[in-house]
C-alpha cells in the first residue's frame, strides 16, 4: 500500500529559522537584590540582610 | 578541608542532641531546623504560613554558633554581588553570608551536601552577639537560596510569577519580569472573582502525576503581598507584557520554555542545574499551553481570559 499522500498532508510545513531575543534579567535572577535601592541608593540604614526588610528581586 | 574550617565543624557537632525543631513546606520541599535554642530555629513571619509539624523532611539544617568564621578557603563558585556568596570544598557547598555592618567577615555560614539535604548553618557570635532578638537563621535571601537549590534535584522549578486560581479551580500562571503587571493582574482578578492567590511574585511549577503539573505559592511576595502555601492544577500559562488592547498569542515550544527560562529562579552557576532547568522547562510546555498575553491593565483584561478558548 502506498501511503507517500498521508505523510506528505501530516507534514508540517516549513518554516524558515528565525531569531528571537529573550531578555535575561540577572539583577532580577540573582537573589538578595534591595528593592528600594536598585539604581539609586534611598536607603538610610546600613544594608544588612537581617536589618532590611527591603531585599528582594 | 582547611584545619581552621575542620576545627570549627568539630565544636559545632559536639552537641548533636537538639532541643528545638521548626519545620516548614514550600513547594513541596520540606525543611527541618534543629537548635539548641528555641531562637536557633525561630521562623521569619513569612514563612509562619508554611509551618508544618516537625517529622521527616527533605531538607535537614542543624543549626549553631560558633566563635568567629573564618574567611572561606573552599574554590569560589559564585559571588551574588550582594550579600551572600557561593565556594565549595570536596563534597559540600558554603554559602557565606556578609552585611556592610560586619565588613568583610561572614555572620552566618550554611555548609550543605550536593544534594542539598542535610547542612549545618554555622552563625557567627562574634558579629551577631549584639543582634540576639534580631537575627532570624533562615531569614531572606538564605531562605528561598534553600529551597531554589534543592528544586534543582526534583522536578520542579520556581517562577517569577503570580498564581491565581479560579472557583473552578482552574490554575492560571501569569509569569513576568518585575514591572510586568503581576501584581496589577491579580488586584485586577481579586476585584472581579472570588479567586485563591497563592502568590503575586514567586510560584513553584512542580510534577504531580505523569502528565499532570500543580503550582505553589511562595513566602516571596510582591507588591499586593500574597503568599500562601496553597497549591493547585496548573491549567495554562501567560507570560504577561503591557501593550495595547488584550492579545493572546500561543507560543511555539522553543520560545515557550526560552520565555520561561528568562522567568525562572535557577541556580546558573553550575551547568547541570541550568541543563536540567531547560528539559523541566520543555515538560512544562508539553503539559500546558503557554500564551503571550500583550494586556492594558483594567477589567478588561480579566474578561478576555474568562472568556479565551484556544
Amino acid at each position: 500500500m502506498n501511503n507517500e499522500p498521508k505523510q506528505a498532508e501530516n507534514k508540517k510545513p516549513y518554516a524558515a529559522p528565525r531569531l528571537t531575543t529573550i531578555s535575561l534579567r540577572p539583577e532580577e535572577a540573582v537573589l538578595g537584590h534591595c528593592k528600594t535601592t536598585t539604581g539609586t541608593d534611598q536607603c538610610n540604614t546600613p544594608c544588612a540582610s537581617f536589618l532590611c526588610v527591603n531585599v528582594g528581586s | 578541608m582547611s584545619g581552621d574550617v575542620g576545627q570549627l565543624r568539630q565544636a559545632f557537632s559536639q552537641s548533636d542532641v537538639s532541643l528545638h525543631l521548626s519545620r516548614f513546606e514550600i513547594g513541596g520541599v520540606s525543611v527541618q531546623l534543629r537548635g539548641d535554642r528555641h531562637s536557633d530555629v525561630s521562623l521569619v513571619p513569612s514563612l509562619e504560613p508554611f509551618r508544618v509539624v516537625p517529622g521527616n523532611a527533605d531538607v535537614d539544617i542543624r543549626v549553631g554558633w560558633v566563635p568567629d568564621l573564618p574567611p572561606a578557603s573552599g574554590r569560589p563558585v559564585f559571588d551574588s554581588g550582594t550579600t551572600w556568596d557561593l565556594s565549595e570544598c570536596e563534597d559540600e557547598f558554603q554559602f557565606d553570608f556578609t552585611a556592610a555592618v560586619f565588613g568583610d567577615k561572614p555572620f552566618k555560614r550554611l555548609l550543605i551536601d550536593r544534594n542539598f539535604r542535610r547542612g549545618q548553618l554555622q552563625m557567627n557570635s562574634d558579629c551577631l552577639e549584639n543582634f540576639p532578638n534580631t537575627v532570624e537563621p533562615l531569614g531572606y535571601p538564605l531562605d528561598e537560596l534553600l529551597i531554589m537549590h534543592r528544586l534543582t534535584q526534583e522536578n520542579a522549578i520556581e517562577l517569577h510569577g503570580c498564581g491565581i486560581v479560579r472557583p473552578d479551580g482552574t490554575g492560571n500562571l501569569f509569569v513576568g519580569h518585575s514591572g510586568a503587571g503581576k501584581s496589577t493582574t491579580t488586584r485586577l482578578w481579586t476585584s472581579l472573582e472570588d479567586v485563591e492567590v497563592l502568590s503575586d511574585d514567586r510560584i513553584i511549577v512542580r510534577r504531580d502525576s505523569p502528565c499532570g503539573l500543580r503550582m505553589y505559592g511562595t513566602p516571596w511576595h510582591g507588591e499586593a503581598m500574597y503568599a500562601s502555601p496553597g497549591h493547585a492544577r496548573l491549567s495554562q500559562i501567560f507570560v504577561l507584557e503591557h501593550g495595547k488592547g488584550n492579545v493572546v498569542i500561543r507560543l511555539s515550544r522553543s520560545e515557550a520554555v526560552a520565555e520561561l527560562f528568562a522567568r525562572s529562579f535557577v541556580p546558573f552557576h553550575q551547568h547541570e542545574y541550568v541543563d536540567s532547568a531547560l528539559v523541566f522547562l520543555e515538560e512544562v510546555v508539553d503539559a500546558v499551553p503557554v500564551y503571550r498575553y500583550a494586556f492594558e491593565p483594567d477589567t478588561r483584561a480579566v474578561e478576555k481570559i474568562l472568556n479565551f478558548h484556544d
